[in-house]
């Protein structure tokens, strides 16, 4: 997220944190570019008026380099020539000040799903299925209930099957940069989920903050 | 509604009307003056000749009339009649046209020709001249053609010579007929043609009241043509340019500033709006600073709401003013130390040189405003380290307070948007501290105070605003006050 206002970037970061995202929060254009350049991000939710270098600009600078990241422009600039140019400068989406929380996270759910090829808020690998939006697991029909690391985890293995995807894609996607190099933080994760996916019985963890797998 | 075209139209017809009618007149009447001068002359040579044929013989006149003349000139067609008055007003001859009836007696004695018009004993309309003369002593005494009794020997006849002028009164009726039908018939014809003509003169008119109706608040941006208009209208086609270049100029402005304005409410508003929203979404994560950034936002906003309503209570005129007598080196003073604290956080220098002791009659509220914008807009962009100077001077009836800083960013093109609402230099505008309304809110209150405040970037790059004024109303404190 590209965004000057401190208080935006404060509390949108903490909303799309807190629904499951792994967040890069930038008020700079300069170093918002950067950033963009040197991660893969799903989805760039990006203000137009910016110190150091504009959104537009930014935006015109990833398009020339062949980045395709859903940019979702978040601004005050509420004109149709503003939507229009954004959108012509290759934004995917355009948001106005104010908005919704909800409609933000939402849209920028929907870029997400975008970025994974499917238009559909449900994901299906053989008998597993997940609600994006809901954020409910179902394996055979039955609930699985996953910690939102993850359900995280799971979506994001989900969006990209067929691939192999690297401990430092699911640490940048997942962790927001939090994972210690060092240590086994993924690898127990997926575990973990591997487990709670796979069992064919329902238990109750008795542990606060751990929620039953029923399979 | 006046219709120029009509007007146009009327006016022009009555004044060809009266043109046509004048001309008619001038026309009907020197022919006619030249026909009856024409005429006259012949009249007064055959009665000149008449008189070269009568002679006094015997104490008788004798007249001898030729054929010719005492038939009248029949090839001319103007029958010629005479008459003959002695001096004691009997009738010495007459044609024998004349039967036994009689011309005109002699009027008066003069012996200049007198034309005029008479009614022939025919009853026709005549012209005769009259006119006293001596008529020669024939020695030979033989008898004459028309031989009277003589008055007196050698006495003066009056000879009155007139002619039917039916011919020339027919000539002249005819004329005046034709005349007449000429002029209505042009008459008639100009009440056609003119308003032809004018609606295709006028049509460039017309095609500009077509596109000035044709403008609207979205298209003020449109000018009318000026090269391709007649040279009379030239000169309105530019005015309505002109105006229509004002007028746009002021919807931008206004337009620009409802941008601006909404612009500069919409971040508050959203990051009001997303502390709120997260705050119900996910209880748990609001935090103690949530309601100081809440109170933030509210005081921001308050603050742009509180400047709008001074700009807008000054520009309409309804800002109160109370003048008073204002010492500027105490009010200078006091201002500086509301900012030495930040200025110190920034290394600032501040320099102020007050010359000439005099006190001023201002609102001290309005102005104690304007220094302070001015002192903390410079605190807030000169360079850490800089020098920031306030220099104040009065002399005579002016005085001025200049405020000068260096600055890092702005350029000689900024220094025209600098008091324009809501323009700041940072486009991006993430410093909540500054609206950008405090510049143009020192500038209304300048006006109101009747003061000018410009600004002015020298060549190093200095900022240099000044606030003068020339109001009068300077003067030299008392004694010990």
């Amino acid at each position: 997220m590209v965004e000057d206002s401190r208080r935006l970037q404060t509390t949108l970061g903490a909303a799309l944190r807190r629904t499951g995202y792994a967040v890069d929060v930038t008020g700079d254009g300069q170093e918002g570019l950067w950033l963009a350049e040197n991660n893969h991000h799903d989805v760039i939710v990006l203000d137009i008026m910016l110190p150091g270098m504009d959104g537009l600009s930014l935006l015109q600078r990833l398009r020339q380099q062949g980045r395709r990241t859903h940019v979702l422009l978040l601004t005050a600039k509420d004109t149709i020539s503003d939507r229009v140019h954004g959108l012509q400068l290759g934004a995917d989406d355009y948001l106005v000040k104010p908005f919704a929380l909800e409609e933000l996270l939402a849209r920028v759910q929907a870029l997400c799903r975008r970025t994974y090829g499917t238009k559909q808020p449900r994901l299906t690998v053989a008998d597993l299925e997940i609600d994006t939006v809901t954020k409910e697991v179902t394996r055979a029909g039955q609930p699985v209930r996953l910690k939102p690391r993850e359900y995280l985890l799971l979506e994001y293995l989900m969006a990209r099957r067929g691939e192999v995807v690297s401990r430092s894609d699911i640490e940048a996607h997942i962790y927001d940069g939090e994972a210690d190099p060092m240590s086994n933080m993924v690898e127990s994760a997926v575990s973990s989920l591997r487990k709670k996916s796979m069992r064919r019985t329902a238990n109750r963890s008795s542990t606060p903050g751990m929620v039953s797998v029923i399979c | 509604m006046i219709s120029i075209r009509q007007q146009l139209t009327r006016k022009l017809t009555v004044g060809f009307a009266l043109l046509l009618g004048l001309g008619g007149a001038v026309i009907y009447f020197s022919t006619r003056t030249a026909l009856l001068d024409e005429f006259d002359a012949a009249l007064g040579a055959q009665a000149t000749t008449i008189t070269t044929l009568t002679k006094w013989a015997q104490n008788k006149l004798e007249v001898e009339v030729p054929d010719r003349l005492a038939t009248g000139f029949k090839d001319r067609s103007v029958p010629v009649i005479f008459e003959m008055w002695g001096t004691n007003g009997i009738a010495l001859a007459r044609s024998e046209s004349l039967g036994g009836l009689n011309l005109l007696r002699p009027d008066g004695p003069s012996k200049e020709p007198i034309y005029g018009n008479i009614t022939l004993p025919s009853g026709a309309a005549g012209r005769a001249v009259g006119f006293w003369f001596q008529p020669e002593q024939d020695e030979d005494e033989g008898e004459g053609e028309h031989a009277d009794r003589r008055p007196a020997a050698g006495d003066a006849v009056f000879l009155i010579v007139a002619a039917d002028r039916s011919a020339l009164d027919e000539t002249l009726a005819t004329l005046g007929l034709v005349l007449g039908a000429t002029g209505l018939l042009l008459l008639l014809g100009t009440g056609l043609v003119v308003p032809r003509v004018l609606r295709r003169e006028l049509a460039p008119l017309d095609q500009l009241a077509e596109q000035a109706a044709g403008i609207t608040a979205e298209s003020l941006g449109t000018r009318f043509p000026t090269e391709t208009l007649p040279g009379e209208l030239t000169p309105i086609s530019c005015r309505l340019n002109d105006l229509l270049g004002r007028l746009e100029q002021a919807f931008e402005r206004e337009r620009r500033f409802s941008a601006d304005l909404a612009h500069e409410l919409r971040t508050p508003i959203a990051e009001l709006r997303s502390f709120a929203e997260l705050a119900l979404k996910w209880p748990e994560a609001r935090e103690a600073q949530t309601d100081r950034e809440v109170l933030g936002i509210a005081l921001q906003m308050e603050g742009m709401v509180t400047r709008l309503l001074a700009l807008l209570r000054s520009e309409h005129g309804r800002l109160p003013v109370t003048r008073e007598p204002v010492v500027p080196e105490p009010l200078v003073t006091g201002l500086w130390k509301g900012f030495a604290e930040r200025a110190a956080t920034k290394q600032l220098r501040f320099a102020c040189q007050m010359t000439g002791p005099a006190e001023l009659e201002t609102d001290p509220v309005l102005l104690r405003s304007i220094l302070t914008n001015l002192l903390d807009n410079a605190v807030e962009y000169t360079p850490c380290g800089d020098l920031v100077e306030l220099n104040y001077r009065g002399e005579n009836d002016r005085f001025t307070f200049q405020v000068a800083n260096t600055t890092e960013h702005l350029i000689p093109a900024d220094v025209n948007k600098l008091f324009d609402r809501f323009w700041r230099k940072d486009a991006a505008r993430s410093n909540n501290e500054h609206s950008g309304l405090g510049l143009s809110l020192s500038k209304a209150f300048a006006q109101v105070l009747g003061l000018e405040l410009t600004a002015a970037l020298d060549g190093e790059s200095r900022l240099i605003i000044t606030l003068s004024g020339n109001t009068g109303t300077l003067h030299q404190p008392e004694e010990g006050k």
